[in-house]
Order: C-alpha cells, then sequence, then structure tokens
C-alpha cells in the first residue's frame, strides 16, 4: 500500500474544511451516510478528483454478530467503495444488533473461539462481495465478555491470519483499553502484525466516572500522540487520520491536531 | 378568406384576425415588460467581481428578518449569545471585534433581553437594518423602490392588452357575437400580465441572484443538510450559511438555540430554489426507506462512527 | 417486530422483546456458564448477544458474569448518547425539556430499543401528544404534514397534500413542500 500520509475523517459538517486542506491525501467516510440512490455528498466527489483517497468506513454491518451479515448492507458497502473508487474499506471488530434489535452502539464480542468463528464467517461473506481488501478495527470497550479465552492479541491476530483481512488500528481505543483495564498500552504493538495495519485511527476522548470513553468529541490526549510515536517507531503505518465525531472545535484546533499527527509520524503536514 | 358580413364584425375586426393580434400582442407586451425588467434590474454588470457580506447575502434572499437571522448567528457563533424564555436574547460575554453595525445593535439589544420577533423594530436595530439596506441597494446589489416602480410601469403594457381584450369581450358578447376563443386567451394574456406584475417585486438585481447561485453551488458545505459545523467555520462563515440557505441552516447548526429563539423555520428557504424544499424539516434520508437509512442513528452518533456527548462508543 | 410503543410501560424490561427466541432471564443461567469458559452449549452466541443488547436496551438484568457496575455505564452513555442524535433530529422537542432533556429522554428511552433517532423522537412526541410546547406541537405537525408514519415502519414521504394546526397558523404542505401560514396577530 502506498504512502498516504496525514489524513482525516471527512463528516458532512466539516466537509468545508476537510476541503480546504492543501496536503490532503487520505479520508475516510462513514460508509452509511452514502445513499446508494442520492448523489455523493458535495465535496466528496471533488476530493476524488483532486486524487485524494477516500475509504469507506461501516458502521452497522455488525461482523461480530452471532447472525449472518445482511446482504444488502454488505451489497452497500462494496457499492459505495465502487462509487469512491475507493483502496480499501473498513469496519469494526464488534456487533450492534442482536435478535433484530437494534443496540445503537458498537459492542464488544467476546474473544471465545465461537466468537471468532463467527466473525471470520462474516468477514468472507462481505469479502466475497468486494472488490477491494477491507480493514477490520478492534472497538474500545467500557465492558469485557466474562468468557474470553484469547488475549487481545491473540485474539486480533488470529481474525486477521484466518481472513487475511488488513487491520485499522485505533491507538485511541489502545490507548483506553489500557487504561480502563489498567495495562501497558504500547504492550499491544508486541503482539500484532504492525505490517497489517492499513490506517490509523487517532482519536480524543474523555474520562467519566474513572472510566475513560472514547468520545471522538474531545480533543487528542498527549499520551495518545505518545503512542502513535511508538508505533511509527516499530512500523510506520501508510495512513494515520484524525477521527472526530461531534463537538467539532474551530478550524485553528483541528488544524493544530492535524500537525501533532504529522509531528508524532513524521509524516508532512498537511495543513 | 373573404368575409362579406365584414361590417358585423365588431369594431370592424373578424374574430380570427382580432385573435390573432390579440395572442401576439400579449406575449409582445410581456416581452418588452420582460426587457425593460431586465435593463431595470441588470445590477453591476460584472457579476463574478460582486463581493458580497454575510448580511448583505442575507438581505438579498430573505430581506431584513433573515438579515437579523445572520447577525444572530454570527453572534451565536462568537459565543456571546443565548436564548431566554419567550425567545428573547441574553448576551455572554463582552462584545467581540469585528461587528457590523447591524451585529453592535442586536448585540446591545439582546443586552436589554429584547425578544428576537421584535428586534427589527427596536429603535437601535431599526437604523442599522436601513443601513445595509441603503449598501445594498447603492451598490446595485438590491433593486430600489423607484426601480421596483418603474419596472411596474412597465407591467402595464400585457395588462393593457389584457384590458382592451376584455372590452372586446363585453362589446362581442353585447353582440351575440361567439367569444368562447376569446376566454382562454384573455386568461392566458391575464396570467402574463399578472407575473410581470409580480417579476417587477423582486429584491436582487439580475447580477446578484447569479452571484448567489454561485456561491450556493461555491458553498454547498453549509447547506442545512450538511449540518455545517459553526464552531469550526467561524462567525462569519455561519452567518454566510444563513444568508444562502435561509434559517433552517440557524436550525441545522444550532438547533436548540434556534427553537428557543423562535426563529422561523422557513424564512429565505424557498427563494433559495436548490435548498431545502421542506423548510429544514426532513430528515436527511427521507427519500429512501433502504436499509442503509431507515434507522438514522448509526452504531454510534448520528451518521457517523462514533461519539456524542461523552458516551463512549470504542468504534 | 417492533412490539408498539405503549407495551413498554415497565421500568424493568422483563416484558417481551423483538426476536422472541430470547432465553428468559434466569433460565439457565447457571447451568455451566461460568466466567473463563466456553459458554454451554444451550447458550449460543446469538442468544448471549440478543440478552446483552436487551440489558442495555431494554433495561433487563445484567447477564451473568458481566460487570454490572461497567454495563450500567455502557447503558446510560448510550442512553446519552441517543439523547443527543434525538436532540438533533427534534431540536425544538428538546429544547422544551431545557436542561431535563437527557434526564427525560432516558426515562423514555431506558426501555425502548433505538428505531433511529427520527423515530425515537417521532414516538416520543406523539406520548407527549397535547402536552408538547407550541413549538415542539409545530415541529411534530411539520412531520406529520411531510411524512407518513405509522409508528411501525420507516417514516414515507406523503404523496397527497397534507394540512396541519402549527403553531399560530397552518402548515401546508404541497408535492414535498412545506408552507407556513400564520394568523395575523399582534
Amino acid at each position: 500500500m502506498t504512502d498516504y500520509g496525514v489524513g482525516i475523517g471527512w463528516r458532512p459538517e466539516i466537509a468545508g474544511f476537510v476541503a480546504g486542506l492543501p496536503g490532503l491525501r487520505f479520508a475516510e467516510v462513514v460508509a452509511e451516510s452514502i445513499h446508494d440512490h442520492d448523489d455523493l455528498p458535495p465535496g466528496l466527489a471533488e476530493l476524488r478528483a483532486r486524487g485524494v483517497a477516500i475509504v469507506p468506513h461501516g458502521v452497522r454491518l455488525s461482523l461480530g454478530g452471532a447472525e449472518p451479515v445482511e446482504p444488502d448492507r454488505v451489497r452497500h458497502l462494496a457499492r459505495a467503495a465502487e462509487r469512491l473508487a475507493a483502496p480499501l474499506v473498513s469496519e469494526h471488530i464488534a456487533f450492534v444488533r442482536a435478535g433484530g434489535v437494534e443496540a445503537g452502539h458498537l459492542l464488544p464480542i467476546p474473544r471465545s473461539r465461537e466468537a471468532v468463528d463467527a466473525i471470520v464467517a462474516n468477514v468472507e461473506r462481505t469479502q466475497a462481495e468486494l472488490s477491494v481488501p477491507i480493514a477490520l478495527e478492534p472497538i474500545a470497550a467500557v465492558f469485557d465478555w466474562p468468557d474470553n479465552e484469547l488475549d487481545e492479541g491473540d485474539f486480533l491476530t488470529e481474525i486477521l491470519d484466518r481472513t487475511g483481512a488488513l487491520l485499522l488500528l485505533d491507538v485511541a481505543n489502545v490507548y483506553a483499553n489500557a487504561l480502563n483495564r489498567g495495562d501497558d498500552p504500547a504492550a499491544l504493538f508486541d503482539r500484532i502484525p504492525l505490517e497489517r495495519i492499513a490506517y490509523v485511527h487517532v482519536a480524543g476522548g474523555a474520562e467519566h466516572d474513572g472510566i475513560y470513553h472514547d468520545t471522538h468529541t474531545d480533543t487528542v490526549p498527549p499520551a495518545v500522540y505518545d503512542l502513535v510515536a511508538d508505533l511509527c517507531a516499530r512500523h510506520r503505518p501508510p495512513a494515520l487520520m484524525l477521527e472526530r465525531d461531534g463537538h467539532y472545535p474551530p478550524a485553528d484546533d483541528l488544524r493544530a491536531e492535524l500537525d501533532a499527527i504529522a509531528k508524532s509520524s513524521g509524516y508532512p503536514a498537511v495543513t | 378568406m373573404a368575409y362579406i358580413a365584414a361590417a358585423s364584425d365588431t369594431w370592424g375586426i373578424s374574430g380570427p384576425t382580432f385573435l390573432g393580434y390579440f395572442a401576439v400582442a400579449a406575449v409582445v407586451a410581456a416581452i418588452i415588460a420582460g426587457i425593460a425588467r431586465r435593463i431595470i434590474f441588470a445590477g453591476p454588470s460584472d457579476s463574478t467581481r460582486l463581493t458580497l457580506a454575510p448580511q448583505q447575502v442575507a438581505y438579498l434572499n430573505g430581506r431584513e428578518n433573515l438579515a437579523v437571522y445572520a447577525s444572530l448567528t454570527g453572534l451565536r457563533a462568537a459565543g456571546v449569545l443565548t436564548s431566554g424564555p419567550g425567545g428573547t436574547l441574553q448576551i455572554t460575554g463582552p462584545m467581540p471585534a469585528g461587528l457590523t453595525p447591524l451585529d453592535v445593535a442586536i448585540y446591545n439589544a439582546a443586552g436589554r433581553g429584547a425578544r428576537v420577533r421584535d428586534l427589527n423594530r427596536d429603535q437601535w436595530v431599526r437604523p442599522a437594518l436601513d443601513q445595509l439596506k441603503e449598501s445594498v441597494e447603492r451598490t446595485g446589489y438590491a433593486t430600489t423602490s423607484s426601480q421596483r416602480s418603474i419596472a411596474r410601469l412597465w407591467a402595464l403594457l400585457p395588462a393593457a392588452v389584457v384590458a382592451v381584450g376584455v372590452v372586446r369581450l363585453l362589446d362581442g358578447s353585447r353582440n351575440d357575437k361567439p367569444v368562447g376563443f376569446l376566454v382562454p386567451l384573455l386568461f392566458f394574456g391575464a396570467i402574463l400580465a399578472l407575473s410581470a406584475l409580480l417579476y417587477s417585486n423582486r429584491s436582487a438585481t439580475y447580477a446578484t441572484a447569479k452571484a448567489l447561485r454561485k456561491l450556493r453551488v461555491d458553498n454547498q458545505h453549509l447547506a442545512p443538510r450538511m449540518s455545517p459545523s459553526y464552531a469550526t467555520y467561524g462567525a462569519s462563515t455561519a452567518a454566510m450559511g444563513v444568508g444562502l440557505f435561509g434559517a433552517a441552516s440557524l436550525y441545522a447548526m444550532d438547533p436548540a438555540f434556534a427553537a428557543e429563539a423562535q426563529i422561523q423555520r422557513n424564512l429565505g428557504t424557498a427563494s433559495g430554489g436548490s435548498s431545502d424544499s421542506s423548510g429544514g424539516y426532513s430528515s436527511s434520508c427521507n427519500s429512501t426507506g433502504g436499509s442503509s437509512c431507515s434507522s438514522s442513528s448509526s452504531s454510534c452518533s448520528s451518521g457517523s462512527s462514533c461519539g456524542g456527548g461523552g458516551g463512549g462508543c470504542g468504534g | 417486530m417492533t412490539p408498539p410503543a405503549g407495551d413498554h410501560v415497565t421500568s424493568t424490561g422483563a416484558g417481551p422483546r423483538p426476536g422472541d427466541h430470547v432465553t428468559s432471564p434466569g433460565a439457565g443461567l447457571r447451568a455451566g456458564d461460568h466466567a473463563g469458559q466456553p459458554g454451554g452449549a444451550a447458550r449460543s452466541l446469538a442468544d448471549r448477544q440478543a440478552e446483552l443488547v436487551g440489558t442495555l436496551t431494554s433495561g433487563a438484568p445484567v447477564p451473568e458474569g458481566f460487570d454490572a457496575r461497567l454495563v450500567e455505564t455502557a447503558r446510560v452513555a448510550l442512553l446519552r448518547k441517543r439523547a443527543g442524535e434525538v436532540a438533533k433530529a427534534w431540536p425544538a422537542l428538546a429544547a422544551s425539556h431545557g436542561r431535563e432533556w437527557n434526564a427525560a429522554f432516558a426515562r423514555w428511552a431506558a426501555t425502548r430499543p433505538t428505531q433511529g433517532s427520527l423515530r425515537d423522537g417521532w414516538d416520543l412526541a406523539r406520548e407527549v401528544g397535547a402536552g408538547l410546547r407550541s413549538d415542539a406541537a409545530e415541529e411534530l405537525a411539520a412531520r406529520e404534514a411531510l411524512q407518513v408514519y405509522d409508528g411501525e415502519h420507516a417514516p414515507r414521504p406523503r404523496r397527497l397534500p397534507a394540512v396541519r394546526r402549527g403553531d399560530g397558523g397552518v402548515l401546508i404542505q404541497v408535492a414535498g413542500r412545506l408552507r407556513t401560514l400564520r394568523w395575523p396577530s399582534g
């Protein structure tokens, strides 16, 4: 995969800001915000024409669900990738619905053999429809399942090995999980195939009642930039992007966060 | 074709001949009125060189009320304004730098707890609005009342043609002549005359309207359906969004404030043409019932992969 | 699939949930399903995922073995997030509750899994009904004029013109466009 450098999550709310980033070569769009029968959201086609790679990022496929993924949702993701001429797509190692009920949230799956089998089957069903690779993103979980058989490293490695999928690593998730479990965040880097990382999410969070929430609506804490630098010292991923999903700050603050990612990773600034 | 009984024709003109003259006269009159409008309302010759400030855009798009809303949006984005009970305003910070006269007047009115709907009658806001109106008229962005009067005079031309037709109708029916074909033609002429009058009432000159259309295309990211983040774009850009796309933009950017300040949601939206036809009420996905859309809450916050008020999501 | 909103009146949702194959809470939980061990054959991953979703969206008891405090944290965070989303789709409805919005929405939504923020707000607004503040009532009226919503399926655009009472006026929808006529008033 070619090096794209520093990117940003394209969101409608900040489309004008993203369009104004001169050095941008990588962006991500929430796949569900693209509707099959409508035009692409204003600005996305222009970015594409500028040569910015745009990756559709699914949030509702429910790959980790015990039930098979819904074919319509898989087709929608594949269609989005085609319309954007995306180099890859991404989704989460999580489930969002069960028994026909929407959770409204990305929920963790148990790190069990049964759950690995289920998600591997769903990833394979999805890959069958896709003409580009898929990257899987582990989530930050506020709670764990009681019956974890595998540790995080083995769990991820097994899913990636069995599916051939790429990894979308969210360093803010790694940070959140380690903080909430009392582990060393960088320890996970030794346990997962870093060369399989397609791109990296960098996001902010906040602490509520002693638990760090990966909100994507707060500023990126310094420790997360340190983690970015640590990761890039071991193996620099082709792209690292700022993921902000609400409470958007002034443009200068967003630029400062993009510059901080550039500085920690050694990629050129895009602002 | 020869008409033996020509003498008995109303006004000595045969029915078919009159119908022909009448139709041609009505269309020509409407075209002349239209050309006159084009000339009277032309505006500055080079529309690409127009530089329109947000409140001017708002005034041109939705007159005084939308200009007030654009100013409120700018002040709100600057973080110095909030809503109080009963649609009143309150200030929450010192007056920022770089305000327009209208901003200053509204800021001061908010300091006195004015209601939004009373703002354009406020003793300080009123002159600021007049000043804004004067600025867009002087530069040729907006039509002046005397231009509109002249355009209305030209619009009387098709009306005069219709009047002749009406007299002919009355005379003809008094003489028991068939007038069946004249009635629909009169109706057609009346529509031409009426639209000529309505078009004479436009607020933006043609050059400005063209500039506004281009601004809307160039600023699609400020359209209400994008829920633009005014914190990111800044006060002046947020005001421009409201000016271009109407009050629905303020609802998209700051729903709680817009609702509490009792902002009229439809203002400036209908004339926007390309903007949201439902006055900002439609959901982002009302056009489809498909699976990707029917449950608009994504696994995390609306349409995005995560976030939402410290919810913690892990995407 | 979805039970009518009125069915969920109890605060702890032991009532029926969509997808009836979900096992009743308590039954068979101790059969061999201990923390750190693979789930018993009787309880599939699907059942246990549905049970967890039920806990988070319908107020069902926390499944055995989970950290109840952390699951509760996630449940509360989820309701807070939903409240924010619904406030975005229904600004007047949320504004009419003022600072109480998050709490009020959470009370209402605690036993109702999300149907998307548009429908959640719609259901809540209909339930409040005559108690809505005038601007929130108009917000509901506008939506009702624009779209058909049966409370069970995704709202669809109205094909026929519609007229609804608004806040000091009427809302008229023709061909998907909404007009507001205000009564002249002082």
